[in-house]
């Protein structure tokens, strides 16, 4: 960065920063925008990105960040859910995306929508007349749509009842949903996605909502005997209930709690299965993929038993992974099915691909295996080489690495990085990257972070990852048939204690931190 | 000839092999209701003496049932709530008649239900409190405690509670005309526990396969603070602490209230080796137990290596005069308990030292260890002595996770066979009149069984946990404890615990319980059906998930009485 560009910006930060909270709270947010000048001839400094900061009240942290076309331009707005730690007010706040120069205005482009206590969730929806995308709020129990009239003030419209999973706000802060809205019916119109115990409703403009049920959940682990313990795998944690009882049955009623609530449901994607143009909508749960097609008003609901390895680790299996994408071209989702499995004392992840067959289904036997090591994060099904076919991007931990450290604790680990070129059928061996990457393990290290990014037709892609506090981008380069990855193009410091996250753009994202959101566009 | 006396013979060692064997008992059939259920209760409703058995649907449908004289399930009418999803309900002397009511609070009010006569016509509501509503997205009726004495003065009152806290509805008395009213005192903070799935997991590339939300509205807790024998309230909200004293008239006094935050130690915090360990927690514990053995607790706050003791008196709990101490370090957890059997409350300092991340992630290939230092101070002359009487650093090796992950069937299969010498089992007069039987589940879980037991059983289980820790903490040889030495010892803990209440006596009756891979036990149920005077155990199962029903419709439940054949 050019010294007059640090400079500006450093006065630019502490003048926002110092400014009053009596100003921070007359709802305007203070803001930075800085357009760095990219400094191309010098060699030794890697060229810096464009960035933009939106700065809130020491009083307000941002809760979470999505992005979604509000105002239906076509391009994806920033939706930014805030909470007000004094106030215990939370809100949300739309920064309409630019078409030309800076992508947003560092005040929100409408004033900031103070949600009500009892709203868990917004989403963002056109399921009105009025332009635009309306902000639809959730409460445990209702769905309602937010307008605004001429004179500014909010007018309201139910949408309908609902029961969504989740039955109380927590923390004070609302859970922005921008995966709930789509055109699910392929309609043309927006539909709402729901989340509801053990299912999802599916809000439709003028329409009674449909209602998808699903089998509940069922424990992995065990149930256990008559009358003993409930012993479950839930994610990462094992629970286990221990009924320890003396026979005093009246007493324990008495101690329970006065009221409480529990629900869950599969994560809902909306993937294109069969090819044919409309999405379905697919959710992972007891070793099956539920697909639910919403056609000609209607819900089709089927399910495909997932061909799980018998070997695999049942209760708990930390690279647990489904993945649907079209790997071979045939426009048909295929499937890409992470498993571990114990193979001596060691633990063996398999990533197995199964093609779509010509009637969608899938075989008993994987197409294509690859065995790996323990997997850091979950595999990325992206074109790395510009060949317009997926590639596979793995990354493990080196585990002899680990065992061969005899000393204090380490502050980094070695994670390897290998990339396997996608053949349409199978993913090619020998990888064409196989390359280490060190990842901090000191307490004030900020959190790890790696994104393959797709790669431009006939160009290879690159690599965006967090490296000692700074954002790198690293390019991915031909050499003959296999990828080098090359020294960063394109660096940025990151603030202590900034934790990153993916824009939908591969060549934006976001730098959070508790009052403060930098959008980053990379060269 | 001799084949009729073989016959004969062979009837006769049947009934005698019947009559001896533990395992005789008569099923009458059971009651499996098509709907999926939400909750049951057992009650007398219509004051006969006789408990009814209360089904709750999903759906908010309330069946009646009685026992049969052939001991079959009777249903004798049935009402439907108004408002299914956010009903809460209870049973309690509400209308002064004998037997109990339903009492239902949803988003209308408090009121009791009243069953159809004789004649099978619906009976309307009769209201109790409008204004003590329950607006939470429960998703289905919930049985709660929500009716309770609060201030012991012979009248059911209301807890209500919301995501705010619990309203208490406070009964006044019988008016002249026998209605009935109830005051609403101010709302009682209490820590509402509300989850919901992180989104931002999903937004840093960490795929979420389910998303959950809950949330808990804990009972306020009560205990008699200053010994007058009345139960006193005990609120909390962050780190501020309150204590609502009941007066004579059964009201509740402005809360004592106490801040932790204001208990701060000025020694810095325990330094940590870069990279190795770090000593878990900063902020201030507040433990209530009896330090003086005056019958009322008393409460200690310790921050770092600082230690307030606060001796409570009649006056109640205050937090002005203090004895504070140091202590050796930083302090993780602090626990009162009674560890050397002198009846005062001994104090308990725990320092836990966890590894940092990077020896964290070494725990993926090698064991780690974790370093628990507890220090005791015996209770002396209102306070602790300066000098600790025990003392000892005990370390939990946890082995390389990936191998914990790789063997995880091993794991599995130690923690469940722990797991299941916890056994269910009820108390109640089964063999006569007064007397405290215990219906215990055999610990293969294949069948129930009846010990007789006179006066109360004993309550072992603090007791023998007192026991266990003082043993694991200071007693036993070896300080280290990996996951099988942790296993063992809570396996023995519960074989303790069970063979306590029951000894080495053997059951009087037993009788089987249903296969648990079709239908699991869930609850256990007492009362009295019949008007003998002996209790009865009602056994509740769980129809086992196949996964052909989908999760809205589930679950489904059999009821069935038990009946012990020695009765």
């Amino acid at each position: 960065m050019p010294p007059y560009c640090q400079a500006q910006e450093q006065a630019a930060l502490a003048a926002a920063r110092t400014r009053d909270d009596a100003r921070y709270r007359a709802g305007c947010a203070i803001a930075t925008t800085t357009a760095l000048l990219l400094a191309p001839l010098a060699a030794q400094t890697p060229p810096q990105p464009t960035v933009m900061t939106i700065q809130l009240p020491e009083t307000t942290t941002i809760a979470d960040v999505v992005e979604q076309d509000v105002d239906g331009d076509g391009l994806l707005d920033l939706v930014l859910a805030t909470r007000n730690r004094g106030e215990r007010a939370a809100a949300v706040q739309v920064h309409l995306r630019a078409k030309d120069g800076a992508p947003f205005a560092a005040s929100p482009s409408r004033p900031p929508f103070a949600l009500d206590r009892d709203v868990v969730a917004v989403a963002f929806a056109d399921l009105l007349p009025a332009p635009g995308r309306e902000c639809v709020l959730l409460t445990p129990e209702r769905a309602v749509a937010a307008t605004f009239a001429a004179d500014g003030s909010p007018e309201y419209t139910p949408l309908g009842a609902i029961q969504l999973v989740w039955p109380a706000v927590a923390r004070g802060q609302a859970i922005l949903l921008d995966d709930a809205c789509g055109d699910l019916d392929g309609d043309g119109d927006d539909d709402l996605l729901l989340p509801e115990p053990d299912g999802a409703a599916w809000l439709r403009a003028e329409k009674e909502p449909l209602r998808w049920s699903l089998p509940a959940w069922r424990n992995p682990a065990t149930a256990g005997q008559n009358g003993a313990t409930g012993l479950r795998f839930d994610g990462s944690r094992l629970e286990a209930q221990l009924t320890f009882d003396d026979g005093d049955a009246e007493a324990a009623r008495d101690n329970g709690p006065l009221a409480r609530a529990s629900f869950r449901t599969p994560t809902m994607r909306r993937i294109d299965l069969d090819g044919d143009g409309a999405v379905e909508v697919v959710a992972v749960r007891n070793d099956k993929a539920f697909v639910a097609r919403m056609r000609d008003g209607a819900l089709q609901a089927s399910a495909i038993t997932l061909p799980l390895p018998a070997d695999r680790l049942i209760a708990f299996d930390p690279a647990f992974d489904v993945q649907f994408a079209d790997c071979n071209g045939d426009t048909k989702a295929d499937l890409l099915l992470t498993t571990s499995a114990r193979r001596g004392d060691e633990l063996e992840v398999r990533v197995d691909l199964f093609l779509a067959r010509a009637n969608g289904a899938f075989g008993d036997k994987q197409d294509a295996r690859l065995r790996v090591q323990t997997l850091a994060v979950p595999p990325q099904l992206v074109d790395c080489d510009g060949d317009g076919v997926l590639d596979l991007a793995l990354r493990t931990v080196k585990l002899d690495a680990l065992r061969a450290f005899n000393g204090e604790a380490p502050t980094s680990i070695e994670t390897q990085l290998t990339i396997f070129r996608g053949a349409g059928d199978r993913f090619v061996q020998p990888a064409m990257l196989a390359t280490v990457l060190q990842v901090a393990a000191r307490q004030d290290a900020g959190q790890p972070y790696l994104r393959v990014l797709h790669a431009p037709r006939g160009q290879a892609g690159s690599v965006l990852l967090r490296e000692d506090d700074q954002l790198l981008r690293r390019p991915l380069a031909a050499d003959g048939r296999k990828l080098r990855l090359d020294p960063p193009d394109c660096a940025m410091p990151l603030p202590k204690g900034a934790r990153l996250q993916a824009a939908n753009d591969a060549k934006e994202a976001f730098v959070r931190r508790a009052h403060e959101l930098t959008h980053v566009r990379l060269p | 000839m001799g084949a009729r006396f073989g016959l004969c013979e062979l009837a006769a060692a049947i009934f005698a092999l019947a009559l001896r064997s533990p395992l005789a008992a008569q099923q009458p059939p059971a009651l499996e209701p098509a709907a999926p259920i939400a909750c049951e209760l057992l009650a007398d409703t219509d004051g006969d003496g006789c408990v009814e058995l209360l089904v709750i649907t999903r759906a908010g449908l309330v069946t009646r049932h009685a026992l049969g004289s052939d001991g079959a399930f009777r249903a004798i009418g049935a009402l439907q709530l108004s408002d299914p999803t956010h009903s809460l309900i209870a049973v309690a002397d509400v209308d002064g008649a004998p037997g109990e009511e339903l009492v239902c609070c949803d988003s209308t009010g408090t009121s009791w239900l009243p069953f159809p006569g004789a004649d099978g016509v619906a009976r309307p509501a009769v209201p109790l409190a409008r204004r003590a509503r329950c607006t939470l997205a429960l998703g289905q009726p919930q049985a709660s405690s929500f009716t309770q004495d609060l201030d012991q003065d012979g009248r059911v009152d209301l807890l209500v509670p919301s995501l705010q806290g619990v309203t208490p509805y406070r009964q006044e008395a019988l008016a002249a005309d026998g209605s009935r009213s109830f005051r609403a005192l101010d709302r009682l903070v209490t820590p509402v526990r509300a989850r919901v799935d992180d989104p931002g997991l999903e937004r840093d590339g960490r795929p979420v396969r389910e998303r959950t939300g809950s949330f808990v509205v804990p009972r306020i807790e009560t205990e008699d603070l200053d010994g007058d024998g009345k139960p006193d309230l005990l609120t909390r909200e962050g780190n501020v602490h309150a204590f609502h004293l009941q007066d004579e008239k059964g009201g509740f006094r402005a809360p004592r209230t106490v801040d932790l935050a204001q208990f701060e130690d000025s020694t810095p915090k325990a330094a940590v080796a870069p990279g190795s360990t770090l000593v878990l927690g900063d902020r201030q514990l507040l433990q209530r137990g009896d330090i003086d053995g005056d019958g009322i607790p008393d409460f200690v706050i310790a921050h770092r290596r600082k230690v307030w003791t606060f001796l409570s008196s009649k006056d109640g709990p205050q937090f002005t005069k203090a004895h504070t101490q140091a202590v050796a370090d930083d302090v993780s957890a602090v626990l009162l308990a009674d560890l050397d059997d002198d009846k005062k409350a001994d104090l308990l300092a725990f320092q836990v030292q966890v590894p940092g991340i990077g020896a964290l992630l070494l725990g993926l290939v090698q064991s780690i260890d974790i370093d628990i230092k507890a220090v005791g101070y015996r209770s002396e002359a209102g306070a602790f002595a300066g000098a600790p009487k025990w003392r000892r650093t005990i370390t939990l090796r946890i082995p390389p996770i990936l191998q914990l992950i790789g063997k995880q069937d091993e794991l599995l299969a130690k923690v469940q066979a722990v797991a299941d010498k916890a056994r269910l089992g009820v108390r109640g007069a089964f063999t006569g009149k007064g007397r405290s039987d215990l219906a215990l589940v055999r610990s293969d879980g294949l069948a129930l069984d009846l010990h007789a037991m006179d006066g109360q059983a004993p309550t072992l289980a603090s007791a023998a946990g007192r026991r266990l820790m003082r043993r694991v903490l200071f007693e036993d040889p070896n300080p280290v404890f990996d996951l099988d030495r942790v296993l063992t010892l809570v396996g023995g803990f519960l074989d303790e615990v069970s063979g306590g209440l029951v000894g080495d006596t053997p059951p009087v009756a037993s009788t089987p319980l249903r296969d648990a891979k079709q239908w699991r036990l869930g609850d256990l149920l007492v009362g009295a059906f019949d008007g003998d005077g002996l209790a009865d155990v009602i056994a509740v199962y769980d129809r086992v998930d196949d996964g052909s029903l989908p999760a809205k419709d589930l679950p489904l439940r059999a009821y069935e009485r038990v009946r012990f054949a020695a009765k």
